[in-house]
């Protein structure tokens, strides 16, 4: 398969579905989703409980429980070369390759996935030494680079046990343990969720300058949403299973067209409000289920301007303008 | 469950919470089945099938067939009829023993548990060091020294029957009772009996059910243990006797014919065992709602 | 207005540790009134206090030292309950509801049966179909509609949202003067948070009870609080105090200032996004002397005046504001970082 991405996009994902096997039915966790992953910048996945973030980021990575079933779609990975390939057709010898090497992870609650038994230094010797490279100095000098890029002090940091340092702290030596290997694209699932504000702040930071440094491509998959604003350049909002909204940051937040992302971003209450004179406002109903989702539109049933075909059709995507593209009824009238 | 709700009858909830998730658990229904079979052979069996008592040597080891589902034994007899006759001795002094150190065991382990503290630690030691002692060598002497009464055989095999359970039921009140609700109904006022026996009791059924089960199973396989080792004789249909007298008496493992005799009422052991357990399992569904598939 | 709960200069400090006993503190001389018909806050991080301060209010959990008065009765002084017959007859109207709807309700008891004993305890005289209507209100009250649709559902049923609302419900079930909401939304899918809120802002002005708002998140605790007081929690300090919208617009405390500073927020602006910590002074070499004062370490106006600081001791930054700081007035002016990258 050597389908050719275009220069500016790094993974682009084509009407992926997933589903899981429950004791109760099919959880319908990705369902159609269109998703294209600019090059070179940082990118939001923006989803609640429910929305299946997770599960679309497991997809692509082909890191799913047994009970997971890919049903259908592509996801379009460019590497250096210029080459694509199709992670969700790559073997599992070529998902190993590139995992680490290209494609760098950081789950939610990675701090919690370092070796209680191995201290800081000995991690990155491990990582290092794994993927060729013995030498001292240059060991020595690549562990520094990327502790001083996460703000960590070596002397203070090396000789420690991972249950030594905060959790915070942790999470930036998983940081630089997956930078190590300089990957092309870093996807971060919900980094900033188990930390107080400093320490986000700081991580904020972080990331940013990781990625102006190395200009890598970086996926943040989040619920937070004033981060996203500060850090990213674009957003794919995610609402159960499928992309309903993606634009850049910038336009989103200015003029959401999605009711669901309006909503959304209205109702998440901030201490801005109280200088800008705003109230949040509730997004009404419940989160759907992935179980037995709704029919149609599946926003339908919380969503003020929901009319017929709403109810019995799910709405194509469409380029309402430039790289602004909704999943709407209310945009997709004709087609 | 109360019947707050006019459009249900009591009835009705009772099998939508109780029956319902058994029935439609597999091993429920095997387990039920099994179950049924023992209690209706020991009760109603021995009045509709004879005991065959005569001895009739051609018919000596015979082998499994619809006139005799079990074979024959070492004179000749029906077995099937003896181990019906038999089975009352063999359910009923276990499944008294097993009642009896069930009761005094989850009393005790609920009020240790509650209490906690020393109550709770002075149990432990007891049980821990009562469950170190090997039960079986300790039950085959104690049986061999103590009067050969079905009383004496009930009361040796609840001393070990409860310690497990009240250990058990006392380790998972003690964390229970930490659990965000209980401090919730601590908060609200209702009262320690209130929270013992109906917010935290429902969580403990399951373990009694299944402890039950195998307390049971494990009380059955003792007393046919040690009337199979001829140390405590009871009577001549108890199972363990009729083992007894197969294996050592008439030496029939070194009979092909014989083995296979005895190796079918082994069988027959075990797959009541399972029976008993598969239904306790199944139990499992009906104290604990997210386990059922249906809803 | 009349004062439903208030706790004087209350402590708690834990002891740990087999051979060698360390003492940790989580709540540090607190101070703190709530009225009827208020909804006030309490912020904070993990570790800050938050929650044991709820649950000292509560009666859930003793202090070590200093007071705790319901409706002007003195239950708890100096660590011992003096007044055991008030404390035991009255400990329903001053409710607790955990973060956790998950572990929070019992798993093995539908709606109705996690709300009847409740109702059934402290209205012995109804009979069941007047418990019906009573259980049928509160899920009305709590917005579990339609009532009997829920009536009969587990918890695993129930979203995180759906779980709450129940645990409320059953607390308004023994009729409380005082709720204690310990980080109810933190669980809670963001787009519904304020919801809830607003659904504790309906609950105080119908029932004329006091709510107090416990979160780390310090823009939804400004929210619930408006211009009813906020409490700063850091290290098992109170660190500032007054009302939610003042202290938003005019911090006092340092810590406060940079918790405001440091927030994320949505900007609509092009330009540099990312901004740097602020407020905070982290890789230091300043010598920080000895001192109570539980920001001392982070703090980039420390000085050695700090070592005189007191527990429990304000200063007063506005009419009914206050500030633990010893610099309180002193301090340069401020506006938080972000204020520049708001357009319109």
């Amino acid at each position: 398969m050597s389908e050719k991405l275009d220069k500016n996009q790094k993974l682009v994902i084509r009407d992926l579905r997933m589903e899981y096997l429950v004791r109760e039915g099919t959880v319908k966790a990705v369902n159609g989703v269109n998703l294209t992953i600019p090059e070179g910048r940082i990118t939001a996945i923006v989803g609640e409980s429910g929305s299946g973030k997770t599960s679309l980021v497991e997809t692509f990575l082909k890191i799913l429980p047994k009970n997971a079933r890919i049903r259908s779609g592509k996801a379009l990975l460019k590497l250096s070369n210029g080459t694509a390939v199709d992670l969700i057709e790559a073997s599992d010898s070529l998902m190993r390759k590139l995992r680490g090497r290209v494609v760098g992870y950081i789950p939610q609650g990675a701090q919690n996935s370092l070796n209680p038994v191995l201290t800081i230094e000995q991690h990155f010797l491990e990582t290092l030494r794994e993927h060729g490279t013995h030498s001292k100095e240059a060991i020595e000098e690549r562990v520094r680079a990327m502790l001083s890029l996460v703000r960590l002090d070596p002397e203070v940091v090396l000789k420690k046990y991972p249950h030594e340092l905060s959790g915070g702290m942790k999470q930036r030596v998983v940081i630089a343990l997956t930078m190590l290997l300089q990957p092309e694209l870093v996807v971060l699932d919900e980094p900033t969720s188990a930390l107080d504000i400093f320490s986000q702040r700081v991580l904020l930071n972080i990331l940013y300058k990781i990625q102006s440094t190395y200009k890598n491509t970086m996926v943040l998959i989040t619920h937070d949403i004033p981060i996203v604003s500060e850090l990213t350049d674009r957003v794919a909002v995610l609402y159960a299973g499928a992309i309903v909204e993606s634009a850049d940051t910038y336009e989103v937040f200015k003029e959401p067209i999605h009711p669901y992302t309006s909503m959304l971003i209205s109702a998440i209450p901030s201490v801005v409000d109280v200088y800008l004179k705003r109230v949040p406002k509730p997004v009404p109903g419940e989160p759907p289920s992935l179980l037995n989702p709704p029919p149609g539109c599946r926003f339908h049933p919380r969503c003020p301007h929901a009319f017929e075909k709403c109810r019995l059709k799910e709405p194509p995507t469409v380029e309402v303008h430039s790289g602004h593209f909704v999943s709407c009824w209310l945009y997709a009238e004709g087609v | 469950m109360t019947s707050y709700r006019s459009s249900k009858s009591r009835l009705k909830l009772i099998y939508l919470d109780f029956v319902r998730p058994v029935i439609l658990s597999g091993r429920g229904v095997l387990g039920i089945a099994i179950i049924v079979s023992m209690i209706f052979m020991a009760t109603l069996g021995p009045e509709l099938i004879p005991l065959d008592t005569g001895v009739k040597p051609q018919m000596k080891w015979c082998q499994p067939s619809l006139e005799h589902p079990l074979g024959c034994d070492y004179l000749g007899r029906d077995l099937f009829s003896l181990v019906v006759h038999g089975s009352r001795e063999v359910f009923l002094i276990p499944f008294c023993a097993t009642l009896i150190g069930v009761v005094v065991g989850l009393s005790i382990g609920l009020l240790a548990g509650y209490i906690g503290g020393l109550a709770r630690r002075a149990l432990t030691s007891v049980t821990d060091t009562w469950l170190t002692i090997p039960s079986f060598p300790v039950i085959f002497i104690l049986a061999y020294a103590l009067p050969k009464s079905p009383v004496s055989i009930i009361l040796l095999l609840t001393l070990f029957s409860w310690p497990g359970l009240a250990r058990a039921v006392a380790a998972e009140v003690s964390s229970l009772k930490r659990r965000d609700y209980i401090e919730a109904c601590v908060n609200l006022g209702l009262g320690r009996g209130y929270i013992l026996f109906r917010e935290i009791g429902p969580h403990i059924l399951p373990f009694v059910a299944i402890n039950f089960a195998s307390v049971f199973v494990a009380n059955m396989t003792s007393l046919i243990g040690i009337v199979l080792l001829g140390v405590a004789p009871l009577n001549p249909t108890n199972w363990g006797y009729l083992l007894n007298q197969m294996i050592f008496t008439y030496k029939g493992l070194l009979l092909a014919n014989a083995s296979v005799v005895i190796v079918l009422m082994i069988l027959m052991l075990v797959f009541i065992k399972l029976g008993v357990v598969f239904f306790a399992q199944s139990l499992e569904e009906v104290f604990n709602p997210r386990l059922r598939r249906y809803e | 207005m009349k004062r439903v709960v208030a706790v004087e200069k209350v402590s708690k400090t834990y002891s740990r540790g087999l051979f060698k006993k360390r003492l940790i503190s989580a709540v540090q001389s607190a101070s703190l009134e709530v009225s009827s018909g208020e909804l006030i806050s309490i912020v904070g991080e993990s570790g800050s206090g938050k929650t044991t301060l709820g649950k000292l209010m509560t009666g859930l959990v003793l202090p070590s030292s200093g007071r705790l008065i319901w409706r002007d009765v003195d239950v708890i002084k100096n660590g011992r309950i003096v007044n055991r017959e008030f404390y035991s007859s009255n400990r329903h109207r001053y409710v607790y509801v955990h973060q956790d709807p998950y572990s929070a309700l019992n798993p093995s008891k539908n709606v109705w049966d996690t709300l009847n004993p409740v109702i059934s305890k402290y209205k012995k005289h109804l009979g069941t179909s007047d418990k019906y209507k009573t259980v049928i209100e509160l899920l009305e009250e709590v917005g579990l509609v339609p009532a009997d649709y829920f009536i009969d559902k587990y918890p695993h049923h129930l979203s995180g949202g759906m779980r709450q609302r129940l645990a409320l419900a059953r607390a308004l079930a023994a009729d409380p003067h005082f709720i204690v909401a310990d980080e109810i939304v933190s669980m809670v899918d963001p787009s519904i948070r304020i919801s809830l809120v607003n659904l504790l802002k309906d609950i105080v002005k119908a029932r004329n009870i006091s709510v107090v708002f416990i979160s780390h998140d310090l823009g939804i605790s400004i929210y619930a609080a408006e211009n009813n007081f906020m409490y700063v929690m850091l290290n098992g300090v109170v660190v500032e105090y007054g009302p939610a919208y003042e202290i938003a617009y005019s911090p006092e405390h340092p810590y406060t200032r940079a918790l405001i500073s440091n927030t994320s927020v949505p900007l609509p602006s092009r330009e540099k996004r990312v901004r740097e910590l602020d407020g905070v002074a982290v890789e230091d070499s300043k010598p920080r002397p000895n001192t109570l004062c539980p920001f001392a370490s982070l703090c980039p106006f420390v000085d050695s005046e700090c070592s005189s600081f007191e527990l429990g001791f304000y200063l007063k930054a506005g009419a009914k504001h206050f500030s633990a700081c010893l610099k309180t007035g002193k301090l340069p002016k401020w506006k938080p970082s972000w204020l520049q990258t708001l357009s319109g």
